[in-house]
């Protein structure tokens, strides 16, 4: 069966962006960086701390991201979002409260008509986040 | 330790009905639900013009896994903008090579390819694509499996 990963890109602060994505949702970091690579001793000293590939894992929850840019620039946009869904009341405030800390609340947690909750938020590196609570 | 799921959840300016009946074209299956639920559908929205009525509220298409692909239009009568970013890629991980090529020229038809499919350093089948609809996708198959 086939899986999906939401993959993201930073510019240098890869590493930090997946700590706290980590501090918010938990689960098992893995960082490689250029450094770590053969390659390493044919970079500046200023690229070899960005990150190749970082990996967050938590039960079935994948996050990967790099600070690997595309040839024309690192472009910030709000067509893709990360959708998470909870079945606690509890959980999702508190994840909501710790992913916006320093973003952007853009649709702050509200009861929805078909009976749960909802909100958008855009993180301090830029990223879209949606989170929905199903009816408990 | 919360315990939540994980989806994309894409965003298109009128365009999410079209944008998932071609994605339905490529990964098989049926929305899941009502099928597209529409603006016009929620409670408040009966001042708003046809044209936003008819505007994707949310739809789903599950692709495998527990993976599920979901997206609605924006309402610009509510001063949404849609911005089309480089930041966020889908990643896909078929089970195989043949698979991965049949998603790889469906999805890409008419869109921007970055990386052609080819077998890589690291041992995976990989490609990589920006769609006609500006989401982008990686497909990534293990070989060594």
């Amino acid at each position: 069966m086939m899986q999906a990963h939401t993959y993201l890109t930073f510019n240098g602060n890869c590493r930090e962006a997946m700590q706290f994505y980590q501090q918010c949702l938990g689960g098992d970091l893995q960082v490689q960086t250029l450094h770590d690579t053969e390659l390493s001793h044919r970079m500046p000293d200023t690229i070899k701390d960005f990150v190749l590939q970082a990996v967050l894992t938590m039960n079935s929850f994948t996050l990967v991201a790099t600070d690997m840019v595309q040839d024309e620039g690192l472009v910030k946009g709000n067509n893709v979002s990360l959708l998470l869904t909870f079945n606690n009341k509890r959980e999702i405030k508190n994840c909501y409260q710790k992913l916006s800390e320093g973003g952007e609340q853009t649709h702050p947690l509200h009861h929805t008509y078909y009976g749960g909750l909802a909100g958008n938020l855009r993180d301090k590196y830029g990223n879209c986040w949606l989170l929905t609570l199903e009816a408990e | 330790m919360a315990s939540f799921k994980v989806n994309p959840y894409l965003n298109f300016d009128g365009k999410a009905e079209e944008a998932f009946n071609f994605y339905k074209s490529v990964f098989g299956g049926e929305f899941a639900g009502a099928g597209i639920m529409r603006m016009g559908d929620a409670p408040g929205c009966e001042n708003i013009t046809a044209e936003e009525k008819n505007r994707v509220m949310h739809v789903s298409l599950p692709i495998g896994d527990g993976a599920v692909l979901m997206a609605s239009d924006t309402m610009p009568s509510m001063g949404h903008e849609l911005k089309v970013g480089n930041n966020n890629y889908i990643s896909l991980h078929p089970d195989s090579k043949e698979e991965a090529d049949r998603l790889f020229a469906g999805l890409s038809a008419g869109g921007k390819v970055e990386m052609p499919m080819e077998d890589m350093f690291w041992g995976d089948y990989f490609g990589s694509f920006q769609d006609k609809y500006g989401v982008q996708w990686m497909i990534n198959c293990n070989t060594k499996q």
